[in-house]
């Protein structure tokens, strides 16, 4: 197991600079956005509100995109120009050690992201009571309470990235994991020369995301069929990544 | 592997952190359907909205709106140990309306109200079960475990008496349609079925003048139902419970026009005081804006026959009222940013006319709270002598059982005639939540009355016995004695 962690290691180092531009630009971003927000705000706007209307989502969702697009490209790099990937699956340690490194480290930049908006939303929470307490006095700040708990409650974009329910959690873990599991073996696949398999598979993908997430309310995705396939497709990906890894197809 | 260790580290840090703040959000909230009932977090995607159309204190009859899947939901709730009391029935007494809003659809049932505290979150009041508890015309949503109540801001019953007599109006407005439901409430819940009346702009409501006994809702035309500016009123007699709602005035203010024609000849420099009003007088609240100046007047009015009297006429916002027992009480804010109380008591005897107080924010001269900050908690007790204002001293917590408050006495002009000393840590729930927002405005029940010796008690010592605090007390002293 110690060389897997060398690998995961090496791995990570790989995508923490890119990793660290992304969630600036999207701290700076959000930070902007929600201070023009409470800018023109006036009174007691509720902490959901602030974040769903004021863009933060779309400025999560923009970083998200940039970080499967980091991992792919984390990826390909191992073809061009270095052509790392034969060295890669030529070291002493099983292939599909190889995939999982890959795998893990994508993961964790992943899970990195969701922290920072956890400390995001923080800020956003002491920002709304700081502007409180200047504009309106003690009046304001008291009615700020509860409001964190509440914003978790009411803010559709806090409840789909921190569902209140486990099951829900279950679905939205895998939701979020599963896409960069998706996005890994697609960008493997890609480069295998399997170009439409790899569509396919993020097309595929891509619709049972907005089916779950996006077009359907949330609450009633608890639907067993799309409960199944949340999990068990991003699971397939990595089960069919590990399998080409094995085989020495991603070599080209 | 450092960064990588340090990584998780510090994303599990940040988790602990955000749960153990969301935790610590949650214990703000004092006391909700998950201190009743455990854990609910079965129900936590549901969200339904909806408004409490009338409550005989034991079931609140209600009519909302929800989501898609509310109707799925509903009967989640039946088996839900959470809520299996509070929606029994729904599923008998539903309706669904074949709405052109394909995710939406109505509920309405009556939800026999379990004897728990409903929480406000946004206004941070309180509404008990009780006598005027739970308000007819309030709005409640239901976000998994969290009740809500809140003044409405979108729609409202309206009490037509001259209509069938017990019609019950519901206007509705939704997605930018206006929608009027009838009910009869005296019907029993078993006929409680409403019924789209009528489907058209709430301009068309404006009427053209103002009739002894007539209910109406004013609205101006071309101008959103909860537009820029609205006048409402409501009939007032036979001691129904009136509904005076300037919500909406808070919302939008911008509008610079005055809408409703109040004569002020007469009582346009009333001095606030105390005002006995009859029956089938119309009280009114109305709001305009001065020209571009921005200066907003509030006027709270009375239609008592021929003319329309403004007895309260002031540059303030009032952001919030809500109807406790038979007091009405308006919760605003001065232009220089003075918090101001105005109050109506309303009792079977006649309306009794409070004034408005201004309430300044800051300490309490001549002890350790001088440069505390206090709040309004909203709490403010009325009889026909003496209002009383329940503050709180804050450390930047909503006041709950256990914190340090004072209170306050104002006589009807709104001059501070008595303040206790900092009551420190009330223990009994009972003396805080029940008296202080539910009983006791006009001494006729016992809870009344042990929170007038309570407060007799509190102001003496400080306030001693001076001639005019004397008379003052002694006022109390029979007012605790009826």
């Amino acid at each position: 197991m110690k060389r897997f962690y060398t690998l995961l290691k090496l791995e990570y180092d790989g995508l923490f600079f890119p990793l660290c531009i992304i969630v600036a630009a999207m701290a700076v971003l959000q930070l902007g956005l929600y201070v023009r927000m409470l800018q023109g705000t006036e009174g007691h706007v509720p902490l959901a509100h602030l974040i769903d209307a004021g863009g933060i989502p779309i400025a999560f969702a923009i970083a998200f995109v940039c970080l499967l697009v980091l991992v792919a490209a984390r990826l390909a790099m191992n073809y061009t120009p270095s052509k790392s990937m034969y060295a890669l699956l030529t070291l002493p340690i099983k292939r599909w050690h190889v995939y999982m490194a890959k795998l893990a480290s994508s993961l964790l930049a992943g899970f990195m992201l969701l922290v920072v908006q956890v400390v995001l939303l923080m800020a956003f929470h002491a920002l709304a009571g700081m502007r409180d307490a200047s504009v309106h006095g003690g009046y304001e700040i008291a009615r700020r309470h509860g409001d964190l708990y509440l914003s978790m409650l009411y803010s559709n974009f806090l409840r789909m990235l921190f569902p209140p329910g486990w099951f829900a959690r279950v679905f939205f873990i895998f939701g979020y994991g599963g896409s960069i599991s998706v996005m890994l073996f697609c960008a493997a696949k890609f480069k295998t020369g399997n170009t439409h398999a790899a569509i396919a598979t993020a097309v595929g993908w891509l619709i049972l995301l907005m089916h779950s997430f996006v077009l359907t309310d949330y609450s009633q995705f608890f639907g067993i069929v799309r409960f199944v396939l949340i999990i068990g497709y991003p699971i397939s990906a990595c089960i069919e990544g590990i399998k080409l890894f094995e085989k020495g197809e991603v070599t080209g | 592997m450092r960064k990588i260790i340090a990584s998780i580290a510090i994303g599990v840090a940040a988790l602990i952190m955000l749960a153990a703040s969301v935790t610590a959000s949650r214990q703000e909230i004092p006391v909700g359907l998950k201190d009743i009932y455990g854990d609910t977090s079965g129900i936590h995607s549901l969200a339904i909205e909806g408004i409490v159309l009338s409550w005989n204190g034991r079931y609140a009859y209600t009519f909302g709106i929800g989501p898609g899947a509310a109707y799925t939901s509903m009967r989640t709730f039946t088996n839900n140990r959470g809520f299996a009391s509070f929606y029994w029935s729904q599923t008998s007494r539903r309706s669904q309306f074949d709405s052109p809003w394909h995710t939406s659809m109505f509920h309405l049932g009556y939800a026999p109200i379990a004897p728990y505290e409903i929480i406000s979150v946004e206004s941070q009041r309180m509404f008990y079960h009780g006598p005027g508890g739970l308000v007819p015309g309030t709005e409640y949503r239901i976000y998994g475990n969290v009740f809500e109540v809140k003044p409405l801001a979108r729609s409202f019953p309206l009490y037509v008496p001259n209509y069938t007599p017990g019609e019950r109006r519901l206007f509705i407005k939704y997605e930018e349609e206006n929608y009027i439901f009838s009910h009869h409430p005296e019907a029993g819940p078993a006929e409680f079925t409403p019924s789209i009346v009528a489907q058209r702009p709430m301009g068309l409501w404006l009427p053209e003048q103002l009739s002894i006994g007539d209910t109406h809702l004013f609205v101006p035309v071309g101008a959103g139902m909860f537009g820029d500016t609205a006048v409402y009123a409501v009939h007032i007699s036979q001691g129904i419970v009136p509904m005076v709602y300037d919500y909406a005035l808070a919302l939008n203010m911008v509008q610079a026009e005055v809408l409703f024609p109040i004569s002020l000849a007469q009582g346009k420099d009333a001095i606030p005081g105390l005002m006995r009003l009859e029956n089938n007088d119309v009280l009114l609240v109305v709001k305009r804006t001065l020209g571009t100046s921005g200066l907003e007047l509030t006027r709270i009015c009375v239609h008592t026959g021929d003319n329309y009297t403004v007895f309260i006429e002031i540059q303030a916002v009032f952001h919030e009222h809500y109807l406790q027992c038979d007091s009405l009480i308006f919760f605003g804010t001065m232009a220089d940013g003075t918090n101001i109380v105005a109050a109506v008591d309303l009792s079977n005897e006649g309306l009794a006319v409070a004034g408005v107080f201004p309430v300044a924010l800051g300490g309490v001269a001549g002890d350790a709270l001088q440069d505390t900050p206090i709040v309004i908690n909203h709490d403010m007790l009325l009889s026909h002598d003496v209002v009383y204002i329940a503050y709180s001293v804050i450390n930047g917590d909503f006041p709950v059982i256990g914190e340090s408050i004072f209170i306050s006495a104002h006589d009807f002009t709104g001059r501070l005639i008595g303040r206790s000393q900092v009551l420190n840590g009330i223990e009994d729930d009972k003396f805080w939540t029940w008296d202080f927002n539910n009983w006791g405005i006009t001494g006729r029940s016992p809870i009344h009355q042990r929170r007038v010796q309570a407060l007799s008690i509190a102001i003496a010592p400080l306030y001693g016995p001076s001639a005019e605090n004397r008379e003052y007390l002694n006022a109390f002293s029979a007012t605790k004695e009826a």
